[in-house]
């Protein structure tokens, strides 16, 4: 049913989208949390920084990422003599980019999840003993798991979508780094390939339509689970 | 237990110096926003005072010059908020256990005891979304002595709830205090609250301590009679049971110097003290002593006036009655026919009938 083709770049933009998401997670709980409950005079500076990807175009962010990451790069560079890793032109890199892309909209859910918790709880489990880190892995962090999931859903939906910065970071090579929307992107280029660009087209529509409505079951059944409502 | 904090507020400044007994329910009673609850969120270290000190025995927890600034979860001071708070995500078991540390209790025996205290048993399944108000409250109060704090907190426990539960669970308070001796600073604006568990009571006003000392005293007090609203000036005095009425349902409380006091049937054993209110609205006043086959008044008692205290609309009299004081609602009208005087000799009406059981409160001792 599925050429080969389509198969490989499915499979590389899911294996793109799940590292970029799971790479960052944790950061962005981080971020969210810095953000959402922390007191501290660069606060605008880090929330303006977070937000960056969001309003910059795509292609700044794969320009940087050039600059930054290539095998001339500074930080790229470095990484090739002390790590012997280079991320430029596979898809470690167009993971990387697209966890940059999708790093805001995690961030955000997240942080309106952990301000949506109430505080007071959090009070109450630290005059019961409870140092800051158990407070937030007890009580914090359980009831933010909903924000959580959708924070991941979201970000795993735009890095499925990104094209601008990865055409730019790490190019469109085949095999390597032609996500769908490169491929649908060289379809389109290519004459005659219509056909092969719709089913493309509707193959984004199906994987984007399981990945919300999963996400949206998820979401509810783990918001009653965590109120223990019936 | 010693205090000496301040913090500048919104309206006012925070100043609070005093020493409090390390036992016993200590009321700290006022208007609201008259700073009760700063007070004692400074004391478990949620909120930061300006300057001062605060120490129970030789434990410092916050001292100002030392910097010295212990964090609430090193504070070890419990907390009951007026909602109690629980950890929707957690079953009440969880609840219960989140700051118990069955290291110090190996045998679980303070646990089985607060569970048993608190009648938590069948709750212990169940999570907070299921359980009444007075239920999770009940939950609230025995998670925070698990955690065997040395001092308790609470900050109006009950005003969330509706009268029936209070009154379900302010015999669970009293009995804390007397079985688990620990010190309980409580909160409230609530006067019957007050009344039924203070052993020590600190009025507050503005951010200051008005009036401090065991219940009668500051309740008895002038400047304390503002709070009780007009209908509501009432004295508490002290007694224990001397009698039961053979033929009514009546018994009589000796209220010391030989005087006995009417009142409807309390079911306790004799010699119990119990703490009676009696309203200003309920005691006349008479010149001579009526005979009592021709009074309805049950209760008269030969006393000497103390305090007058006019208003627009009546005279407060303040009585001495043997060790005790009452205080009188008369009009301006009565007051200016019988011309009283300061220290005049009269007799004070009690309508025994109009105490009833809401009116009196059996002490914890």
């Amino acid at each position: 049913m599925l050429t080969e083709f389509e198969i490989q770049a499915i499979s590389l933009s899911l294996k793109v989208a799940f590292s970029a998401v799971s790479f960052s997670l944790p950061l962005a709980i981080f971020t969210a949390w810095l953000l959402a409950r922390g007191n501290f005079y660069a606060k605008p500076l880090l929330d303006a920084i977070v937000h960056l990807p969001l309003v910059l175009p795509p292609v700044v962010i794969g320009y940087l990422l050039l600059i930054g990451f290539s095998q001339q790069g500074i930080i790229g560079a470095w990484m090739i003599k002390y790590l012997s890793v280079d991320i430029s032109f596979s898809w470690q890199g167009a993971a990387l980019a697209s966890a940059i892309v999708a790093f805001p909209l995690m961030v955000r859910a997240i942080k309106l999840s952990i301000e949506a918790v109430d505080n007071k709880l959090e009070q109450a489990a630290s005059t019961l003993g409870a140092n800051p880190f158990r407070v937030f892995f007890t009580i914090t962090l359980p009831l933010i798991v909903p924000g959580i999931l959708s924070g991941v859903i979201l970000a795993f939906a735009r890095s499925l979508g990104e094209f601008g910065a990865t055409i730019t970071f790490v190019s469109n090579i085949p095999e390597l780094t032609r996500t769908i929307p490169l491929a649908m992107y060289s379809f389109i280029q290519t004459p005659g390939a219509e056909q092969q660009a719709l089913r493309l087209c509707l193959i984004a529509i199906g994987i984007a339509l399981i990945a919300l409505i999963g996400s949206y079951s998820l979401e509810q059944k783990m918001r009653r689970t965590i109120a223990h409502q019936h | 237990m010693k205090i000496k904090l301040s913090k500048q507020l919104a309206q006012y400044k925070l100043e609070i110096n005093t020493q409090i007994s390390a036992t016993g329910i200590c009321v700290v009673f006022g208007r609201s926003g008259a700073g009760k609850t700063t007070l004692i969120n400074l004391l478990a270290g949620i909120d930061t005072p300006d300057s001062g000190s605060f120490s129970i025995g030789e434990r410092c927890f916050y001292h100002a010059q030392q910097r010295i600034n212990l964090a609430v979860h090193r504070r070890e001071i419990g907390y009951v908020f007026q909602q109690a708070r629980l950890f929707p995500h957690l079953s009440i078991e969880a609840n219960l256990k989140y700051g118990y540390s069955e290291k110090q209790d190996p045998e679980s025996v303070f646990y089985q005891k607060i569970i048993q205290l608190l009648q938590l048993q069948s709750l212990l399944k169940r999570y907070p979304n299921d359980l009444s108000g007075g239920e999770m409250q009940r939950v609230a109060i025995g998670r925070a002595l698990l955690r065997k704090p040395k001092l308790l907190l609470m900050d109006e426990p009950l005003s969330s709830l509706a009268l029936p539960r209070k009154l379900e669970l302010l015999p669970y308070l009293a009995k804390l205090n007397k079985q688990l001796q620990l010190p309980i600073l409580y909160v409230t604006h609530s006067l019957d609250e007050v009344l039924f568990l203070a052993d020590e009571m600190l009025l507050l006003d503005q951010g200051k301590i008005v009036l401090q000392g065991d219940v009668e005293t500051v309740w008895n007090d002038q400047k304390m009679q503002p709070w009780l609203q007009q209908n509501q000036l009432s004295t508490i005095v002290h007694g224990s049971i001397c009698a039961q009425h053979q033929d009514y349902p009546l018994t009589s409380l000796d209220l010391g110097a030989q005087q006995q006091l009417w009142v409807n049937k309390i079911d306790s054993a004799l010699g119990t003290n119990v703490r009676i209110r009696i309203y200003a609205k309920d005691v006349s006043l008479t010149l001579n002593r009526a005979n009592i086959d021709e009074t309805s008044i049950r209760n008269i008692f030969a006393c000497s006036i103390a305090a007058i205290v006019k208003t627009e609309q009546n005279v407060k009299i303040k009585l001495a009655l043997a060790d005790n004081f009452l205080w009188a609602d008369i009009t301006l009208w009565a007051f200016d026919q019988l011309q009283l005087q300061l220290h005049q000799q009269l007799y004070a009406q009690i309508k025994g009938v109009s105490i009833n059981n809401s009116d009196f409160a059996l002490p914890q001792h």
